[in-house]
């Protein structure tokens, strides 16, 4: 009897064991529409290998500094010195995105023969344009806190250092992965996000993604008035993927535990060397569309 | 499979001529033969189906073969074409099935093809109903054993039979179960076996595999598993069985209505049943909440009667009288019902005045299902379970309620007969047979009457009337079977529609059949009008076309 009933308790633990899958979330995670299937090798949608997204247990919120500098500024360097140590001290929850913009231009101008690479994009315009308060470079944003010159988002850099230090304790409101694939032959990336909002909200949240290259050498004038021929800019923002304010996530309330997923494609330009793959990295943040706070932000090497 | 039928039948063929040619006990032969093959005729009046190949033939036969403990078998399929009305996913001509199969007092194997059914068949039921070209067989392993006296354990893993062309096609499924069964009377036969109760506990765990995805739109579960118990009691002329199955998250198309599409609810399937009977009076009490137990073997669209891994069983009388059981019949309803039947036999003694000289007996039967209370629960897109149900709550929406009687009297040794009168509640749109009413309302009365005329001659009336105000109106129908011997029989019947609204309708149905019976041999041929109607058996149906022209069957055993 006894063998008996081991055998019929083996039998009903394989059973068991092979007896179900339980679906709690039977709906896929959908995803935006408006990918270009043409950079996808073979163009079939079909084949795609969608991520698997994994719980995010992150608890901290991260620092985005956003330096806003010119080729001409000569003050810019030493402010990008601080924010380089700020995210060299605080690895994995501070980072630097180099901006080379202000409203005139006038620092980030192209000037041959000596000063012939043009950093600037439409997006860094943008924000020097709509986020008022901006006197001139260097100036930059801490998650663009609103506590900066005049209660603007813009800080000067001799308050990065505090700044970034209280920030690091805020309470987290988001959470943010990201996954992407990279496809050589097409030189394009298609990009995947999760952010889990981990408080109830109400507002306009986007999520905005940056293309960063890591370092780019090429003169920069310094605060000798001189200049250094082979200056290293570190991680510049290259182009927003997904333009200057992003995609919207949410408009309205949003509750704790609520995720939203969206994807993107991308061609990577192929101007020069720095665009190589192993020259990038991706930054992507949430952001408040209407205060512009930055409620999270992860960076993440290609 | 070309190799394997080869094979077959050679095994077949040298057993048989050995078996033939020499004394030696080489084993047994047995089989039986079916054909049927029908002509048809055009018929614009009742829009009868015309085929370009104008004939249809079914046919197969069983050969199997035993000797000691040791059985194999294998049966040969023909659809050419397959009658009007069948599946056409029979085609072509085949094997169908085949199996080899050993066993002795404690443990039975088989490989290959094999039926089989746990419990009430909620959970398992695998089987063939020909005349609905239902064959959902096996294709695996199969072993049941004996470990102790009293206790019974059966497991498999097979694929499920899904088409016929020119030969067995499985689908690609892949089904898992384990049943285990104990008679508590044989296990304690030293203090249970002089007891008037007797006691059987039974419990199956049966689950299946399967990648079919025709939707991007939801994750389907892979593996689906299903388990439940059921009890069987006996205590003097009282029985009761009960059986409870749940089946867990088993999404599929439905595209009839969109809050059973795709849900991920549980299925839930209770049957019980309480008789009891004593000479000359039995009833019997069945009560079903089945949800959400439609079980296949896939999770694509497939037809109605393919890769069923499950059967619900319907609680209704399986009529024969051809009004009562083919125009407003009822089939179990997949999405879940709530029904209740109540059957009472009374045998008026013999040699009464209300019994007469042999007795008369009296059938009463009532039978309603109605759908289950559903709360809906709005989140269709997120967990889609759909709804919730509570067992047996049931909501007013009526399905069906089919009351009948019957009165069978023996008058003399040459004189019989029977009073039929049913009384119908029928939601078309609930199953979906007449497509014209929500509800059809219909009452039948059948006289049946046969009369002996000599040792070798026999007659037998039949007279049927339909009334209703809904669908195609009245029905009357009356028969006229003459049997000569034990070889002859001839039979005449006409329905007429005469109650139809549309006065182009109301047609004459006249069908004449002979039939010849000789030893295990059945011939017969039939001709005429065959009106579109639902064939239905234990709640499983098909629709049968509308036909005019020449059927001819033969029937064999050997």
């Amino acid at each position: 009897m006894k063998n008996f009933i081991s055998i019929i308790s083996i039998i009903i633990c394989i059973g068991y064991l092979i007896s179900c899958d339980k679906i709690d979330n039977p709906i896929p995670q959908k995803y935006n529409d408006g990918l270009d299937w043409s950079l996808f090798p073979g163009g079939d949608s079909a084949d795609y290998s969608w991520p698997t997204w994994t719980a995010n247990t992150n608890t901290n919120r991260n620092v985005l500094i956003e330096d806003y500098t010119g080729h001409l500024c000569t003050n810019c360097p030493a402010a990008a010195a601080i924010a380089s140590t700020l995210e060299s001290n605080n690895p994995g929850r501070v980072f630097v995105a180099s901006i080379h913009a202000s409203p005139d231009g006038s620092f980030q101008e192209v000037q041959p023969p000596e000063f012939l690479t043009d950093f600037t994009t439409d997006a860094g315009d943008d924000y020097t344009n709509d986020m008022s308060g901006f006197l001139g470079n260097p100036m930059g944003t801490i998650n663009r806190l609103d506590g900066g010159f005049s209660n603007s988002v813009w800080y000067f850099d001799s308050d990065w250092t505090l700044t970034t230090s209280n920030a690091l304790s805020d309470p987290l409101q988001a959470n943010l992965q990201l996954q992407y694939n990279y496809y050589p032959s097409t030189n394009a990336l298609f990009v995947h996000t999760e952010t889990e909002f981990i408080t109830d909200l109400d507002g306009t949240y986007n999520v905005i993604l940056y293309l960063m290259r890591d370092t780019i050498v090429a003169p920069q004038k310094m605060n000798t008035g001189l200049t250094e021929e082979e200056y290293h800019h570190h991680s510049v923002l290259t182009d927003n993927i997904n333009g200057t304010w992003g995609t919207q996530l949410i408009s309205g309330p949003v509750t704790t535990g609520e995720k939203f997923y969206n994807d993107f494609s991308y061609q990577i330009p192929t101007t020069d060397s720095t665009f190589n793959i192993g020259n990038l990295s991706l930054i992507s943040y949430v952001c408040d569309r209407n205060s512009y706070e930055i409620l999270q932000v992860i960076k993440t090497k290609l | 499979m070309k190799t394997t039928k080869l094979i077959s039948i050679s095994i077949c063929l040298f057993f048989s001529a050995t078996s033939l040619s020499q004394e030696k006990d080489f084993g047994t032969i047995s089989g039986n033969f079916q054909t049927i093959s029908q002509y048809y005729n055009e018929d614009t009046l009742i829009n009868a189906i015309l085929p370009d190949h104008k004939m249809g033939l079914n046919s197969f036969a069983n050969i199997n073969y035993s000797k000691g403990n040791f059985n194999a078998g294998a049966r040969y399929e023909s659809y050419l074409n397959p009658i009007e009305g069948y599946p056409t996913s029979f085609n072509g001509s085949g094997l169908g099935y085949r199996f080899v199969n050993w066993k002795n007092e404690n443990l039975d194997v088989t490989i290959g093809n094999f039926y089989e059914q746990y419990g009430s068949g909620l959970i398992l039921r695998t089987y063939e109903e020909r005349n609905l070209g239902i064959d959902n067989a096996l294709d695996g392993v199969k072993i049941k054993y004996v470990p102790y006296k009293g206790v019974y354990l059966k497991g498999f893993v097979g694929k499920q039979r899904y088409l016929f062309q020119d030969g067995l096609t499985n689908g690609n499924g892949i089904i898992r179960g384990f049943d285990g069964e104990i008679n508590l009377n044989e296990l304690l036969d030293s203090t249970m076996v002089d007891s008037k109760l007797q006691v059987t506990l039974g419990g199956s765990f049966v689950s299946k595999f399967n990648e079919d995805n025709q939707t991007p739109d939801f994750i389907l579960p892979k593996n689906v598993g299903s388990y439940g118990g059921r009890i069987g009691l006996r205590y003097g002329k009282f029985r009761f069985s009960g059986e409870y199955i749940i089946k867990e998250n088993d999404p599929y198309p439905d595209s009839q209505d969109d809050r059973f599409n795709y849900i991920y609810k549980n299925g839930e399937g209770i049957l019980l049943n309480l008789g009891y009977s004593t000479k000359g009076f039995a009833i019997d009490l069945s009560a079903k909440h089945n949800d959400n137990m439609l079980w296949r073997s896939t999770s694509v669209t497939v037809g109605p009667t393919d890769l069923l891994i499950g059967y619900v069983p319907t609680l209704s009388k399986q009529h024969t009288y051809s009004l009562a059981s083919t125009l407003y019949p009822y089939a179990t309803n997949a999405r879940g019902e709530v029904a209740f039947q109540a059957d009472v036999i009374y045998r008026i003694p013999k040699k009464t005045k209300l019994g007469g000289k042999y007795g008369t007996v009296i059938s009463l039967n009532y039978a309603t299902a109605f759908a289950p209370e559903r709360e809906y629960l709005n989140d269709m897109e997120s967990s889609r379970k759909g709804y919730k149900t509570t067992p047996f709550a049931m909501s007013d929406s009526l399905f069906f309620q089919d009351f009948n009687v019957e009165i069978k009297r023996k008058f003399n040794k040459k004189l019989k007969a029977s009073v039929n009168y049913f009384n119908f509640v029928f939601d078309d749109r609930a199953i979906l047979v007449a497509k014209h009413h929500e509800l059809i309302f219909a009452q039948i009365f059948v006289l049946d009457v046969t009369q002996k005329l000599n040792k070798k001659h026999s007659i037998r009336y039949e007279a049927q009337h339909l009334s209703t105000q809904q669908d195609q109106g009245n029905w009357a129908f009356g028969q006229i079977e003459y049997t000569y011997g034990s070889h002859w029989s001839f039979a005449i019947l006409d329905q007429f529609n005469y109650g139809n609204s549309d006065e182009l309708l109301q047609l004459h149905y006249v069908l004449g059949n002979l039939g010849y019976v000789t030893g295990p041999h059945r011939f017969s041929f039939q001709y005429g009008r065959q009106r579109a109607g639902i064939f239905c058996v234990g709640g499983v149906c098909r629709a049968v076309p509308a036909s005019n022209g020449l059927t001819f069957t033969v029937t064999s055993s050997f």
